[in-house]
């Protein structure tokens, strides 16, 4: 009976063992719920060219849709489209309704199509941007269906503590016809069109940012609350607390507020997607989810929704150029509400490009969802270390992320612990064509397989007259520089920089890997001679520096803006242009935009003495940008490869929201030749006239970053100690040995673990 | 009457099996799963034999958290002991002062980690208090927590925090002596003295197994405040196993820490039989 007992006790724990053990098996799997709303881009049915501008999209009484717009020569331009904005035609408008040299300010249309305008004489600022604003007194106007226009006299009060005329912008037309419009003070003013009078004023102590009217209701957003007005008392009624968290102060970033086709339906858009909300109700519906559209889009904006007719969408986008496009959203009934297959991209930071990466992918591939999944947020206090722990824990349990970005991670213990898949085969699509710089490409080949690309890449470079760069080949040298030139300009700046933790960091990443040695130690010498140059060069900087810029590197270090707490790029502000004028010898960064290398080639092409070159002519650095690898135990292998062959893309390779260089030789070139920069080609900067750099030019650079071989050296843990312990020593809190012996105490811990 | 011994011994596993399970899913089973990685490579495919308790035995970093550790453990337990005796001695005697220790004795425990790492920096910072009231005697100050006064003040600090739980340790044992064995070592003479030597200590053994066995298992939570004062890389003398093992998570050395691991329980275990046996052989 005992042994039976005690039989059956053994037995039941080994079942609970193995049932634990077994937990994760295989599920029935449930039949994939269908349907959602599916973008189609119809901007090419409609193209106002670069400098066409629209100020409002509207849905007539009979569905049909009005855009009213202008250009750089045409002072009023309307569209109409009959079928739900598949095909535009332009209306006949007279050019002589709007003055000569004035311009709109803001338009809008009622439901019969007759158009409101506001105009004024612009007051344009030229510079590197060029931009207008309305100073003078603006008039409105209301143009027939017929194209007959007839000005309205509207007067609105003037705002006491501001000069300026007040006026209104962003102007409605409502179902009964009163026309809405936000005043300089933030006050929505309600104006009855006949004659031109106040209706009601609404406002909000922390003023209107948005407003919509929804049937006889004014929907209006301000920074903290959604409130709500009765358009025919005028009167306030309750706010709509259930969209507090919906409203533009949140993280959502843009918001858009529209009427719907249904009684008192209210749109409304942000980043994460389109919703609808009936007003009374307590649900909010999300109608278009917007990691899956262009919702999320962060090059460009949504400016305009329109329902065309119940439950199809038309939106109106802009991107940074100006540029407007149209995007339809219509539910299908055929497509997964949610993508069957799934596929999860880590990033220690967040990363635009990546985020704007992920959009594209979707569309071109609406079967897979990315989600895009961040270590360190600002909303928590989560420390790097902790994120890669946390990161690791989950590797390690097989639910890591199917694509890593290995920015600031430690990339080469991943290779090495075989946590990153070997990625040859998608290189290897690329490489043998010539599409890739194979030279940067191979940063992270390890026994001639690749593990992980650098999605981009920027090149440290010195600035300055040949005969300097000619005697600068390291740091040394640079040292012996410094003393040279000391005895013939003793109070001469030679280059600038924000702080002593910014020229270490960026000595440190081109100077690192001398001093650490093969078997994993330091040379203490070596160090010994980069701490001891680097508290050279920078005393020097600081002895000559002027009381101003002084000022300035202590303000930023007080307010906690250290360049040893940021740590995106080795190499930040870049400003050859200083060279010119002669109030620096050189200047040192990266040449990581097109800009900069314009910069550079006006400012040869202003002084023939000088030049740009490599900080180490035999090692020829460069700065691997948004690295990414497949994780290994990844079971999504197929999907995380077809994201990261199309990150390499062309197409791909064309997103570039953070900068440095595409590795792709062909997006290179375009990028290098487009005749883009316009606004800055032609502007003078520091006495120097930017022009585009020659077709030498592109062609010197391009070899150069052809001839790359060596990345930068990065690791965070050594960068640490480094910057710790210099940074007391760069202040004389302790001595060079003193420096030199904490840092080798730790990177020896660190290297012989 | 033999059924009745067979249903108790039932009952006993009864009542241990809820625990049992418990400790075998989320400690047992792990573990098991931890000494076979010991003997496989990182990536848990190959087997390499003893390779990787060769390589740690040769690690410099684990020789040095490893006798960090045990020093911290030799230095802190018995002064622990010691102290916290001594003062739950005084507690329970009634000593002037022993009102005022009684309410503040166990407000260390109550103190957040947070709030006592946020001390430490304030106290021992290179611009902290301490250099500044040295600064006041013509004194140099010195960036405490990397020198070897880290190990001093991490053990002072283990002490200052734990301290009040071991008196209430001791309390509990020393309350639970009989008053009347005291009363009668009175009658044949015995001071204080003799009878805290020759009644109180060989009572309390029993005690002394239970607090030395948990301040030898808290002692491995000073990690939290070592690493928060200094990060991952504190001064060498205060440079702990659990640093190491942090460190080798972050970068994924399972098969080190794996074995390290094994390494560490043997001697845990080890530590713990030797303290029972002691125990036991004293109650013979």
């Amino acid at each position: 009976m005992n042994k039976i007992f005690i039989r059956t006790i053994v037995l039941s724990l080994l079942c609970a063992i193995i049932l634990s053990l077994t937990a994760c098996g295989k599920v029935k799997t449930a039949e994939v719920p269908k349907g959602r709303y599916v973008e189609e881009d119809l901007s090419s049915n409609l193209d106002l060219g670069k400098d066409g501008y629209i100020y409002d999209l509207v849905r007539l009484e009979d569905n049909t849709l009005e855009i009213i717009a202008d250009k750089k020569d045409v002072p009023l331009e309307v569209y109409i489209s009959k079928d739900s904005g598949k095909t535009w035609s332009k209306k006949n408008i007279s050019n002589s309704i709007i003055p000569t040299d004035n311009k709109i300010s803001s338009a809008t249309a009622d439901e019969k199509g007759n158009i409101i305008i506001a105009y004024g004489l612009p007051k344009v600022y030229k510079g590197n941007i060029e931009y207008h604003t309305f100073d003078s007194k603006i008039s409105y106007a209301k143009v027939d269906a017929v194209g007959k226009s007839t000005p309205l006299s509207i007067t609105l009060p003037k705002i006491t503590d501001i000069t300026v005329y007040n006026s209104l912008h962003s102007i409605k037309v409502a179902a009964n016809g009163d026309l809405f419009g936000v005043d300089g003070s933030g006050s929505v003013y309600q104006i009855d069109l006949a004659n031109g009078k106040i209706k009601n004023k609404y406002t909000s102590n922390s003023g209107i940012s948005l407003y919509t009217i929804v049937g006889t209701t004014l929907i209006a957003a301000t920074s903290s609350k959604m409130a709500q007005y009765d358009i025919t008392t005028g009167k306030a009624l309750a706010d709509l607390t259930i969209l507090k968290d919906y409203i533009p102060i949140t993280e959502s970033g843009d918001f858009i507020m529209t009427n719907g086709i249904a009684k008192n339906e209210l749109c409304f858009s942000n980043k994460k997607g389109l919703y609808r909300y009936i007003l009374g109700g307590n649900l909010v519906e999300r109608m278009v989810d917007g990691s899956l559209s262009s919702f999320s889009s962060l090059d460009m904006f949504n400016v305009d929704v329109v329902e065309i007719t119940d439950g199809q969408y038309l939106a109106l986008y802009r991107d940074k150029e100006n540029k407007f496009s149209f995007m339809n959203y219509e539910y299908s009934k055929t497509i997964a509400s949610v993508p069957s297959n799934e596929l999860t991209v880590y990033s220690l930071k967040d990363n635009a490009t990546i985020k704007q990466e992920i959009l594209l992918f979707q569309k071109s591939n609406p079967d897979i969802r990315v989600i895009f999944e961040t270590g360190l947020t600002e909303k928590d206090a989560v420390t790097a270390e902790d994120a890669r722990k946390t990161l690791n824990t989950e590797i390690l349990a097989g639910k890591g992320p199917d694509l890593i970005v290995l920015d600031e991670m430690p990339l080469n213990s991943y290779i090495d612990k075989g946590i990153l898949a070997d990625i040859s085969d998608i290189m290897g699509a690329y490489i043998p064509k010539g599409e890739l710089f194979e030279n940067i490409a191979n940063a992270y080949k390890k026994n001639d397989k690749f593990y992980a690309t650098p999605l981009r890449f920027d090149v440290p470079v010195m600035f300055g007259g040949q005969e300097t760069l000619n005697k600068i080949t390291d740091l040394k040298s640079f040292g012996d520089y410094i003393v040279d030139f000391r005895k013939s300009k003793p109070n001469a700046t030679i280059f600038g920089f924000n702080d002593g933790a910014q020229l270490v960091r960026e000595l440190f990443a081109v100077n690192a890997d001398s001093w650490i040695n093969e078997d994993g130690t330091v040379d203490k010498n070596k160090l010994t001679d980069f701490i001891s140059l680097t508290k050279y060069i920078y005393k020097d900087a600081i002895k000559v520096a002027n009381p101003k810029v002084l000022f300035s590197m202590q303000t930023r270090l007080a307010s906690g803006q250290s360049s040893k707490n940021s740590k995106v790029k080795a190499f930040d502000s870049f400003w050859p242009l200083s060279v010119n004028n002669g109030t620096d010898q050189l200047s040192i960064g990266s040449i990581s935009w097109k800009s900069d290398l314009m910069h550079i080639t006006s400012a040869i092409s202003n002084k023939s003495s000088l030049n740009y070159k490599m900080f180490n002519e035999e090692k020829k650095y460069f700065e691997p940008l948004t690295v990414v690898g497949i994780n290994s135990k990844t079971a999504n292998v197929e999907n995380a490869k077809k994201f990261l062959t199309y990150l390499l893309s062309e197409e791909g390779q064309k997103v570039d929201l953070l900068g440095g260089f595409p590795i792709n030789k062909n997006v290179f070139s375009e990028v290098m030749k487009a005749k883009d920069l316009t606004e800055e080609i032609g502007s003078v900067n520091n006495g120097i006239k930017m022009v585009m750099p020659s077709e030498k030019q592109f062609t010197d650079f391009t070899a150069m970053m052809e001839q790359l071989k060596t990345p930068i050296f990065q690791n965070s843990i050594i960068l640490d100690a480094v910057l710790e312990a210099s940074d007391k020593c760069l202040n004389d809190e302790i001595s060079v040995d003193e420096a030199v012996n904490s840092i080798i105490a730790k990177i020896n811990l660190y290297l012989s673990e | 009457m033999n059924k009745n011994r067979n249903w108790k011994q039932h009952t006993d596993v009864l009542f241990i099996l809820p625990s049992l399970l418990g400790v075998s899913i989320f400690v047992l089973i792990p573990f098991l799963d931890v000494i076979k990685r010991s003997f496989q490579n990182v990536t848990g495919e190959n087997f390499v034999a003893i390779k990787n308790y060769s390589t740690i035995f040769h690690n410099r970093a684990f020789l040095l958290a490893s006798g960090n550790t045990l020093k911290f453990i030799a230095i802190c337990i018995p002064l622990l002991i010691l102290f916290s005796l001594i003062l739950a001695v005084v507690l329970k005697e009634k000593i002037p002062g022993a009102k005022l220790l009684k309410r503040v004795f166990l407000i260390p425990m109550a103190i957040p980690v947070a709030s006592i790492v946020l001390l430490w920096r304030l106290v021992f910072h290179e611009h902290g208090i301490l250099n500044g009231v040295l600064a006041g005697f013509s004194v140099q100050g010195q960036d405490w927590m990397n020198t070897n006064a880290a190990f001093t003040i991490l053990v002072g600090s283990y002490i200052w925090k734990n301290i009040g739980y071991n008196i209430i340790l001791w309390l509990a044992g020393l309350g639970a002596i009989p008053e009347a064995i005291y009363e009668a070592a009175r009658v044949d003479g015995a001071g204080w003295w003799k009878s805290f030597v020759y009644i109180t200590l060989p009572i309390l053994k029993p005690t002394l197994y239970r607090i030395t066995t948990l301040a030898f298992l808290n002692s491995f939570k000073v990690f939290r405040e070592a690493y928060l004062v200094a990060g991952s890389y504190p001064h060498d003398s205060i440079y702990l196993l659990q640093h190491l093992f942090n460190n080798w998570f972050r970068e994924l050395s399972l098969d080190k820490m794996s074995a390290a691991a094994v390494v560490v329980a043997i001697v845990i275990f080890i530590f713990i039989i030797i303290m029972k046996k002691a125990l036991d052989k004293q109650e013979e």
